[in-house]
């Protein structure tokens, strides 16, 4: 089966870890599955933008997933709030196309990129080495880090 | 595509099916509570999150009648106006039912049902707020599509690039605050550049686009304008810089150059310091230009071919896709459990097999020292087995919230086809029942709910005479009592009247009317489970109970479990039904009746009493035990001793509580307590009721599990028929009975 070059740290030739940030279970296994297929690692989910804080604190992925409507704490406010604490956090918003205007907003806090549901994967694989620049490498199959 | 692709879609899809099943629990939950504040923004809010999550699911499964209609929901809900529309409960109520139609339509691979009646509300209320959302779901339909078919995107990179052509050379007019800005920039030496970035036709939010190339050229220089600029509404899909920053025009192209978002840009030096310093430029030559590379690369990428009709997200993923998923659920088929569960019988009757033969032993070499080693051995296996058998049944149990909350809908339903306003408070949702069990149940508690507000519940009007509120009450709750969870139904209507039940029992020729005058209230408030009493509408005219009662009381026996009445005229009805914990294995009270081994759940025994036969006294048609200060009924499984000294012949009493009935079983032997492993008996295998399964033990014996309840209503029922001869003997087989039953012993009462 067709399979993307994985996608790996520069700095340890590990995995690149991602915490998944969605309310829809479903939609978080989806992006997981995604995130396997590129050679990634799910570090964690999270169902609210609360627990997504919580979350990057704990486990500190290399990219956080975030999907715009929430429970409790909506993504742009977590996103915002992950960003001020970690400058360095590279958040990629996950919305349909209804709700541009917050994703503009999540730009204007510290959002690195966003995606469009459906996700598409070539189009998160894309977005993914996009965002990771220089911090990632794209390896052969035989997993050698670059 | 291959099989492994279309297992993980199926997989996906079930995943999506379950899920979608709790978005639309949380609909109906959510429009309840619209219905009870209209208006709510908060509510208004959290609908519109629920759809706009199933429309998203949806769309990601490829179901796009499901994610349309969603989407347009979504697109109303989004409207100041529409959502303080009065009607929107009614819209959501719709919504869950006919979304859930779809997905049930889905599953059975059968054709989606009309929508229709959704769709016209949904358009109703978009109308009423002056906004029709159709065009926009055109749009969106369009999009969809378009990027859907590979063959136009294979050329549409093309046709971008002409379409483009003229607007290429655009530069944008800089307002006076602009220009001023330009000139400072270039004062300070800084290289003035002018980028022209055309947005990915398949991106749908070309705004966010834009301010994606804002963000990667901010960090890099100083963006001194923009056109179109900020705010502006409309869906511009090129967008003109001017920038002020020290790289070049390459670094900035390719800093630009973001994926999947940016298809084209093109970098011109507008003037560097020692240029022209007229801030009208002239046309900048493009110097850098870069067309997505990405979107060829799309074009040959396998994920963008259709995965069968759908919208494909799927990728392909390492087998192991599950196992590293962070929250750790496992979706078993219960079929699997239950093996499982099987098995931990079977140890638990290996276990008593060692029990006994290492009881044996001990007899034997009661000095050897060995038996202590054993012994140990034994109450570490033991302890092992009953934490394993623990945690195998903890798998099966789930908190009985998953029934509970269908019913607000149900109440809310049903109480508008009777007129009347009826509140559900519920309680102990989180008590943890078998999964079996609580599907089980789920039928005869939906059964007791339509009862009580249906008959049970009086009119507001009537309420109100009576001095109640016009509301009614029905309080569902789940707790734990001893060994058993009880779910109780109680409403606070009219309660039953026993006195035309019982007429009604004695017209329909159910009992006699002798009989009937010796029923005590409990004993009346039972016929209302006989069949014959809940047949046809006059239930309702006589008790206001009574449908199907007979299905409630089916079920319950199945599940070992009993269904308790209490009523209070004028003040309300409550129905407890108490389960057992799990189906599968009791603790149970070994005893012998002619030389035959049975069980009983030792949950249900309150006591063991011993006596002798000459206690036992017959009064009234029945045998009655005085026990301390309490009189019981007693009920005999074999037969009375013959004899000159039958009066001495010692007996034991096991005294039962099964439901509010409490009585004495007379029992022959004793044989101890011990865990067993219920087996079904096939119908064919065993003729009475009396007995609802069998067990193995340890050495091999079959032991026969009672049925408490069955046998309850068989002495009711014998005493109703007034046949002359309690309950004795009931436990003997036919042949045994008629020679040598005890009929002097009754014709003397």
């Amino acid at each position: 089966m067709e399979q993307f070059a994985p996608v790996r740290r520069s700095k340890d030739g590990q995995p690149v870890r991602y915490l998944i940030v969605d309310d829809s279970v479903f939609a978080r296994k989806n992006l997981a599955r995604m995130i396997e297929s590129f050679g990634g690692q799910v570090a964690s989910e999270a169902g609210d933008g609360l627990t997504a804080i919580t979350e990057y604190d704990r486990t500190s992925p290399d990219i956080v997933l975030m999907d715009i409507t929430m429970p409790q704490m909506e993504g742009i406010e977590a996103a915002e709030k992950i960003v001020q604490q970690h400058p360095e956090a590279r958040i990629v918003m996950v919305s349909s196309v209804g709700y541009q205007e917050n994703i503009v907003a999540a730009l204007q806090r510290g959002a690195r990129h966003f995606v469009q549901k459906p996700v598409k994967p070539d189009v998160l694989y894309e977005v993914i080495k996009y965002v990771l620049g220089d911090d990632a490498a794209v390896t052969n199959a035989a997993g050698a880090g670059a | 595509m291959s099989t492994g692709r279309d297992e993980r879609m199926a997989e996906l899809r079930e995943i999506f099916f379950e899920s979608a099943q709790e978005l639309l629990q949380a609909l109906n939950d959510e429009a309840l509570k619209l219905e009870k504040e209209p208006g709510d923004a908060e509510i208004v809010r959290t609908i519109r999150r629920i759809v706009h999550t199933l429309k998203g699911d949806a769309a990601a499964c490829g179901y796009r009648e499901l994610s349309e209609l969603a989407h347009d929901m979504e697109d109303v809900l989004a409207l100041q106006t529409a959502s303080a529309h009065t009607s929107l409960p009614q819209v959501a109520f719709t919504a869950a039912d006919v979304f859930g139609a779809i997905l049930t339509a889905y599953r059975r691979r059968v054709k989606v049902p009309s929508t229709e009646p959704l769709r016209k509300m949904i358009h109703a209320m978009a109308e009423y707020a002056g906004n029709v959302p159709a065009p926009k779901k055109k749009l969106a339909g369009n999009k969809t599509s378009r990027s859907k078919t590979p063959a136009t995107r294979d050329s549409a990179g093309n046709r971008r690039e002409e379409s483009r052509v003229p607007a290429r050379a655009r530069l944008a007019a800089w307002n006076e605050y602009e220009k001023l800005a330009i000139q400072k920039a270039l004062r300070q030496g800084k290289k003035l550049y002018h980028v022209l970035a055309d947005i990915d036709l398949d991106c749908g939010m070309p705004i966010a686009g834009r301010q994606l190339v804002q963000v990667a050229l901010s960090a890099i220089g100083e963006i001194l304008a923009i056109r179109p600029e900020a705010g502006a509404s409309q869906a511009e899909r090129l967008v003109e810089f001017a920038v002020a920053s020290d790289q070049t025009a390459e670094q900035i192209a390719a800093r630009c150059q973001v994926p999947t978002v940016i298809s084209k840009v093109t970098v011109g030096l507008i003037a560097d310091a020692t240029g022209a310093k007229d801030p009208n430029f002239a046309i900048p030559h493009p110097i850098a230009t870069f067309t997505s590379e990405s979107a060829a690369k799309l074009e040959h990428s396998p994920a963008s071919q259709p995965l069968s009709e759908s919208e494909d997200d799927q990728q392909p993923t390492t087998p192991s896709h599950m196992a590293s998923l962070a929250d750790n659920i496992l979706r078993v088929d219960a079929e699997r459990i239950d093996n499982v569960l099987n098995l931990v019988g079977e140890l638990i009757i290996g276990k008593s097999m060692l029990q006994q033969t290492l009881n044996d032993f001990a007899k034997r070499f009661p000095k050897d020292h060995m038996r202590g080693k054993f012994a140990d051995a034994m109450a570490l296996q033991g302890r092992v087995l009953n934490d394993l058998q623990r945690s195998v049944m903890k798998i099966r149990m789930v908190p009985v919230e998953q029934l509970f909350r269908r019913f607000p809908r149900l109440i809310r339903d049903v109480g508008r086809q009777c007129g009347k306003q009826v509140e559900l408070v519920i309680s102990g949702q989180h008590t943890d029942l078998d999964k079996s069990i609580l599907d089980a149940i789920a039928e005869p508690i939906t059964h007791l709910i339509r009862n009580a507000v249906s008959h049970g519940i009086e009119s507001a009007e009537e309420r109100q005479r009576a001095g109640k509120s016009p509301n009614g009450t029905i309080r569902l709750q789940a707790y734990h009592q001893a060994n058993q969870v009880v779910v109780e139904v109680r409403d606070d209507g009219q309660g039953i009247n026993a006195e035309r039940v019982k007429t009604r029992a004695v017209e329909q020729g159910m009992i006699t009317a002798e009989a009937a005058a010796q029923l005590s209230e409990s004993e009346i408030l039972d016929l209302i489970f006989q069949p014959g009493l809940s047949t046809a509408e006059q239930i309702t005219e006589v008790s206001g109970r009574g449908v199907g009662m007979d299905v409630v009381q089916s079920v319950l026996r199945r599940l070992k479990g009993t269904v308790e009445v209490e009523t209070n005229p004028g003040r309300g009805t409550a129905f407890r039904l108490k389960l057992p914990l799990t189906l599968a294995i009791i603790k149970a009270l070994l005893f012998r009746v002619e030389h035959r081994l049975y069980a009983i759940a030792l949950s249900s025994v309150a006591e063991i009493a011993r006596t002798i036969e000459s206690e036992i006294h017959q009064v009234d048609n029945r045998e009655i035990l005085q026990l301390r200060n309490q009189v019981l009924p007693m009920v005999r499984l074999g037969r009375l001793p013959v004899g000159a000294d039958h009066g001495s012949h010692k007996i034991f009493v096991l005294v039962i509580t099964s439901g509010d009935k409490k009585f004495g079983l007379i029992v022959d032997q004793l044989e101890g307590e011990q865990e067993l492993v219920i087996k079904a008996l096939d119908d064919h295998a065993i003729s009475t009721d009396l007995v609802s399964g069998a067990s193995i033990m340890g050495d091999g014996r079959v032991v026969m599990i009672l049925n408490l309840s069955a046998v309850v209503e068989h002495f009711s029922r014998s005493r109703f028929k007034s046949s002359g001869v309690l309950g004795s003997g009931m436990l003997l087989s036919h042949e045994e009975r008629s020679p040598l039953g005890p009929i002097d012993r009754g014709a003397q009462a």
